[in-house]
């Protein structure tokens, strides 16, 4: 079935009670850090059974940056904030209460990842700075405590996308930080020549990624030397699958105008960098792309995990379809993108099922890297609105997004904000309001599933369900710097009833018939197989 | 020029004037002591002021000592003392040309034998025509005169420039005005004023050879594919015996995800143009995305004859590699990724 839905997709608004905006303070230095930032996280942090939101904010940069680095993060204007829903679905600002008012001088902000890393039932925060990342354990009542210097998970440096998978399938969540480069305001560099202009990241030294291993006791150790992941790079977004359905986590990390990395998980707590031989280290010519955004679905129904990469205008957005075998092929050109978004540049992204029809369309936030690209290429804007495609048996197709509005997008984050059984969005952009994309719905039917792990971890991060023919990872991350929905949505057209079967990370193998339709399902891990 | 004014001098050394400081004037010439030349030559003229050598000797003395002013009146003295004195127009001309006096220097160039001197002084003058056909002969005799290949470039770009504006003042609704307003306004990066021109160029006569064409890499450049397909499409079928705009219509069509589409374009492209490297790499890409790896294989190894480095090699070695490793080829596919990096990078030649 597809639901051909008249007119735009979403009601397109600045949530009720959200005011919010997006400060990264662009300077004439042209400091790189100020056109990166943005992330945005949907999470219930009271488990009211209402998606909260949560925002990262940049902070105040000026021309002349002296050491120590003071980002004025104790100003409210610079502050991350965390808006709680209400019933009337309507935000409340409820970040001071929170705890969550102190982001730290010295940080200036980018995205944020959201796990239960202690699997008390409540979902904490991870917020990644240019200068020290902030874990914030959730208390339970409302609050959080910024528990970084314990958990040893502050990494350093400038840290881009993170997120929490389990890779060593242990039964707790570990957590993957991508970092961008070796940059310090005092090595900026100012590029063009009678534009200044944003450097290409070649410019500046590659640095490695981190994974942290989460040693059940509250704290965390950086174990990637050991497990091979340390492989340097320029990294802006990470997405997780198990690509070979050998049980374990991979993960797919979008590289900055370089190779970029798959690190196939080796089932012993390493991993292999294989993304050259998968397939999936360049386009079809040989030609990296600037990997930003990244999303790792199953893009035709075909029950192997795709690969979507965000990219400038120019590029395309790349698409490496899963052929099995670990080997995967650039597919942009015949799945319709190379037409629709050889002009655009996009950052947060999701495949996901907007009309229900049982295909995952693609959803990206646009804007170009530089502030100043239509002067230096009248073709290109900087200012770009989402892009809508729906996915058509497994070509896309341009969608309504409900707007048109070209604004500088960075983060987004995906889920069903409202309940009602058909997939939303909030993205942040720089300067003003987040905006949210309410989705109007249709006549189709759906089912949301909410993982609850036993013997796995709580949220079931990293478990494989299939619905009906479709597959989904559970997982909160891709996109770009931020964390979305945990809950597991299929769109399921004309049927009324589902067939699941979830493969936890534990091992166990759990089936339910006949689930009906237009439902939101928990379902728990068997204690036994 | 030095060298046959210096024979000629040499000659008139044994016939006339105060030999010794004639021959000391053209010896210093020679050497490249001009200042030692003007003063021989000027004793020389002390001497036999009646007799044109030396004055002909001091001009030219002058000129390579780029004293153009001194040179033009010792050069028409020794016109005026020797009126079938005819190599003396060549140097005077050019000292008139360098000094501002494009006019008078070419009628002296018109009556000398410099091809190089005559088309600089046309196109000081604005006879562009001549001015191109003329440095053109000159550029033939000289092809590494950098001086020369400016004044052509000029040359051509004016008179290229002045037949434009006669299009546009003398035929401002033809079809080929519009197209070469359309084409300065895309070299001008103004994208809706040169796609408004080619519109304009065909609506009045769609068979307008290169339009669509050109219209067709507007929109590409622009990223707008389907609008690019449609127009070289219509160029195609304008010029179906065009190799290149089947390339670009199978490009397009690859660039729209249409492989089936691409091939038969491509095909038709290299019949009519066989070994064009950039149509072989499209078409080994189209017939990769068809999954006919063979034929993939076919285009692409040809296109590594003919190629070895650059982003076409590249692109070639890379596509072969990962068909090889499809096939589970790990030998030959290593093989090509080493090639693909020595075709990116290639080592500078010792």
């Amino acid at each position: 079935m597809s639901p051909a839905l008249s007119g735009p997709t979403f009601d397109v608004s600045t949530p009720k009670g959200i005011d919010f905006i997006l400060e990264h303070s662009p300077t004439a230095k042209k400091y790189l850090i100020e056109t990166m930032g943005g992330g945005v996280g949907l999470l219930d942090y009271n488990n009211d059974g209402l998606l909260d939101v949560f925002f990262v904010n940049g902070g105040k940069i000026t021309p002349e940056m002296p050491e120590p680095l003071n980002f004025d993060r104790d100003n409210p204007k610079y502050w991350n904030r965390l808006y709680r829903q209400n019933k009337d679905g309507s935000f409340t600002d409820v970040t001071e209460a929170a705890g969550l008012s102190h982001a730290g001088n010295g940080n200036y902000g980018m995205g944020v990842t959201i796990g239960d890393y202690d699997n008390d039932g409540y979902p904490d925060i991870y917020v990644t700075n240019y200068g020290k990342n902030t874990l914030y354990h959730n208390n339970g009542n409302g609050t959080f405590t910024d528990v970084t210097a314990k958990a040893g998970v502050s990494a350093g440096g400038w840290s881009e996308s993170a997120g929490w998978l389990d890779y060593d399938n242990d039964g707790y969540l570990d957590l993957f930080v991508t970092r961008y480069m070796e940059w310090d305001p005092a090595h900026n560099k100012d590029c063009g020549g009678f534009f200044h202009t944003y450097c290409p990241p070649a410019e500046y030294p590659m640095i490695s990624n981190i994974l942290y291993h989460n040693n059940h006791d509250g704290t965390f150790t950086d174990v990637s030397k050991a497990a091979g992941i340390d492989k340097k790079a320029r990294s802006l977004g990470v997405a997780f699958e198990d690509y070979d359905d050998d049980g374990y986590t991979d993960i797919m990390v979008a590289n900055d105008a370089m190779q970029e990395y798959l690190f196939h998980n080796n089932k012993n707590g390493t991993f292999t960098e294989v993304g050259l031989d998968a397939g999936v280290g360049f386009t079809d010519n040989g030609s990296p792309v600037s990997g930003m955004g990244v999303d790792f679905r199953d893009y035709d129904n075909d029950g192997k995990p795709d690969i979507i990469i965000t990219d400038l205008a120019r590029q395309v957005y790349a698409l490496f379809h899963n052929d099995g075998n670990g080997m995967f092929s650039y597919r942009s050109m015949e799945t319709g993108l190379g037409m629709l978004t050889a002009g655009s540049s996009g950052w947060g992204m999701r495949l996901v099922d907007f009309d229900n029809d049982g295909w995952k369309d693609l959803f990206v936030v646009q804007s170009h890297v530089m502030d100043n690209v239509d002067k230096v290429t009248p073709t290109i804007h900087y200012l770009q609105p989402p892009m809508l495609a729906f996915n058509r048996h497994g070509r896309f197709e341009a969608g309504d997004p409900g707007t048109d509005k070209a604004v500088a997008s960075r983060g987004a984050a995906f889920g069903d904000i409202n309940n009602d059984g058909w997939e939303d969005v909030i993205e942040s952009a720089y300067d003003q309001h987040p905006i949210m994309f309410l989705n109007r719905g249709g006549k189709a039917h759906w089912l949301t599933i909410s993982l609850r792990g036993t013997r796995s971890n709580r949220d079931g991060y990293g478990a494989r369900v299939y619905v009906n023919g479709q597959r989904q990872f559970c997982e909160a991350g891709g996109s770009y710097l931020s964390s979305s929905d945990k809950r597991v949505h299929f769109g399921l057209g004309d049927a009324t009833t589902a067939d699941v079967e979830v493969f936890w990370p534990s091992g166990i193998h759990q089936v339910i018939k006949g689930v009906k339709a237009d439902q939101f399902l928990q379902v728990v891990e068997p204690e036994k197989p | 020029m030095i060298h046959a004014i210096v024979l000629f001098l040499a000659m008139q050394v044994a016939v006339q004037g105060p030999q010794q400081h004639q021959e000391a004037g053209i010896a210093a010439l020679k050497a490249g002591h001009f200042d030692q030349a003007i003063l021989e030559f000027k004793k020389v003229i002390e001497l036999a002021p009646k007799d044109a050598p030396g004055y002909y000797g001091l001009g030219v003395a002058y000129i390579e000592s780029r004293k153009y002013g001194e040179a033009i009146p010792s050069l028409r003295r020794a016109m005026q003392l020797d009126p079938g004195l005819t190599t003396v127009h060549d140097p005077l001309g050019f000292a008139l040309l360098q000094q501002g006096y494009a006019t008078q220097a070419l009628a002296e160039f018109q009556k000398g034998n410099d091809k190089a001197g005559l088309g600089m002084a046309q196109l000081e003058v604005g006879d562009l025509p001549n001015a191109v056909h003329n440095l053109m002969i000159a550029t033939v005799e000289h092809p590494n005169d950098p001086d020369l290949t400016y004044y052509l470039a000029r040359a051509t770009g004016l008179l290229s420039k002045r037949l434009f504006d006669k299009l546009d003042t003398q035929f401002p609704n033809a079809a080929i005005t519009h197209l070469a307003d359309a084409e300065n306004y895309a070299a001008l990066r103004q994208e809706q004023d040169a796609e408004a021109q080619y519109k304009a160029a065909l609506q009045e006569r769609p068979d307008l050879r290169g339009a669509h064409m050109a219209l067709g890499q507007l929109y590409a450049r622009a990223n707008k594919w389907q609008d690019a397909e449609n127009e070289f499409r219509a160029e195609a079928k304008v010029e179906p015996g065009n190799a290149e705009a089947a390339y670009r219509l199978g490009a397009a069509l690859l660039q729209n995800g249409n492989a089936q589409e691409a091939v038969p374009e491509l095909a038709r492209s290299l019949r009519l143009q066989p070994d064009m490297p950039e149509t072989l790499a499209a078409m080994g890409k189209a017939q990769s995305m068809l999954h006919d790896y063979p034929a993939a294989e076919k285009a692409w190894g040809r296109l590594v004859q003919i190629e070895k480095t650059g982003s076409l090699a590249a692109e070639a070695h890379f596509g072969l590699a990962n068909i090889y490793r499809r096939q589970g080829k790990a030998a030959e596919a290593a093989r090509e990724m080493q090639a693909f990096q020595n075709a990116k990078n290639p080592q500078p030649q010792q």
